[in-house]
């Protein structure tokens, strides 16, 4: 595929993902996976990972990491348009929704969206992790590593760079 | 007092830089507590609609909060103070990674930092799954999006506009 097209691809498809975004960046990785790893193999499973890994440990909004797999793509202008593209439309949802003065307190309705799409949110993010290391693990080494990290940031406080760190330690040594 | 565009922009600054890790904790130290734009109660409304529309938390905290104080140039002052220093950083990481990323000696590391990051994305869905009661109906909806995603290969587009309405059905009517 040429650059251009390929642009067009990644950007198209993050603007439609960003409309049905809910649970934010985490709960799109499964799609965006799909087109730039398994689809067109613009990245390796561990490169895919290793962005979202950056957009954790880097600080800001980890949907940073629709920049780095932009840039991946395409370089960094591409990098720029990918984040632009995933948070455009989203967006201009919520400037309308502001402009309409919609408030979360006592409306029936709003309740009802909280509680209705709050365990569909869990799926798509158990989902997300569920792609990630399958795409990941290649190793005893590496299956013992996500394990750990998913087993020491849900039972303790430690900040999250310190597994990722930890990682690349670990995987350096084996 | 009713912020300037100026200040939403610096206060944002401060929360995208603070970020490591998730940017929320800070967003409601910074807005709350330091610039006391908002009491806990409105922060809580914010996030809560926030967190009901498609798109990052973050980014619609930094829109609906700039729309109420100064309009769309206080969104868009929020959005670029948020995003602006941390994905020039991102970028430069980015160009970094990429130099090294076929550097044999560091293959090893890289496949490491990949696992670590997969399983910090599995911590966030069960932390997010223990915040909520376990019902069946609330079961049934998280184990038909993980399966739907996951194991059926579904997309996203897809599950979403199946389940969105459905589950917000579901708990209108458990409501009365």
């Amino acid at each position: 595929m040429d650059p251009l097209s390929a642009a067009a691809t990644l950007l198209s498809k993050l603007a439609v993902l960003s409309l049905v975004s809910i649970g934010g960046a985490h709960a799109v990785l499964p799609d965006v996976y799909r087109l730039v790893v398994t689809e067109h193999g613009w990245m390796t499973g561990t490169e895919f990972a290793t962005a979202v890994a950056l957009s954790q440990a880097a600080p800001g909004p980890n949907v940073l990491v629709m920049a780095l797999v932009g840039q991946y793509v395409g370089g960094p202008a591409l990098g720029v348009a990918a984040l632009v593209a995933f948070c455009l439309p989203s967006s201009v949802l919520a400037y309308l929704a502001a402009r309409a003065d919609l408030r979360a307190r006592g409306s029936r309705w709003l309740r009802a969206a909280k509680d209705g799409l709050a365990p569909i949110t869990v799926g798509l993010v158990l989902a997300s992790g569920f792609i990630l290391t399958t795409g990941t693990v290649r190793s005893a080494a590496t299956f013992a590593i996500a394990i750990a990290s998913a087993f020491l940031a849900t039972t303790t406080r430690i900040n999250p760079v310190w597994f990722i760190a930890g990682g690349a330690l670990v995987g350096a040594l084996t | 007092m009713r912020p300037t565009v100026r200040g939403l922009f610096l206060a944002f600054f401060r929360i995208g830089l603070y970020g490591f890790g998730g940017v929320l904790p800070h967003a409601r130290s910074v807005l709350v507590d330091r610039e006391r734009w908002l009491d806990d109660r409105e922060m809580t409304d914010i996030l809560t609609l926030a967190q009901l529309l498609p798109g990052p938390n973050i980014i619609n905290v930094s829109i609906m909060l700039g729309v109420r104080f100064r309009g769309a140039a206080g969104a868009a002052a929020g959005v670029l103070g948020l995003l602006g220093a941390p994905l020039l950083l991102i970028l430069a990481l980015g160009a970094t990674y990429l130099r090294f990323a076929d550097e044999p000696w560091l293959k090893g590391a890289f496949a490491g930092v990949a696992a670590a990051a997969a399983g910090l994305i599995i911590a966030v869905g069960v932390r997010l799954a223990h915040s909520l009661a376990p019902r069946p109906v609330v079961l049934l909806f998280g184990a038909t999006s993980f399966a739907a995603i996951a194991l059926a290969g579904l997309a996203l587009p897809v599950v979403v506009l199946a389940l969105a309405p459905l589950g917000v059905w579901v708990a209108w009517r458990a409501e009365r």
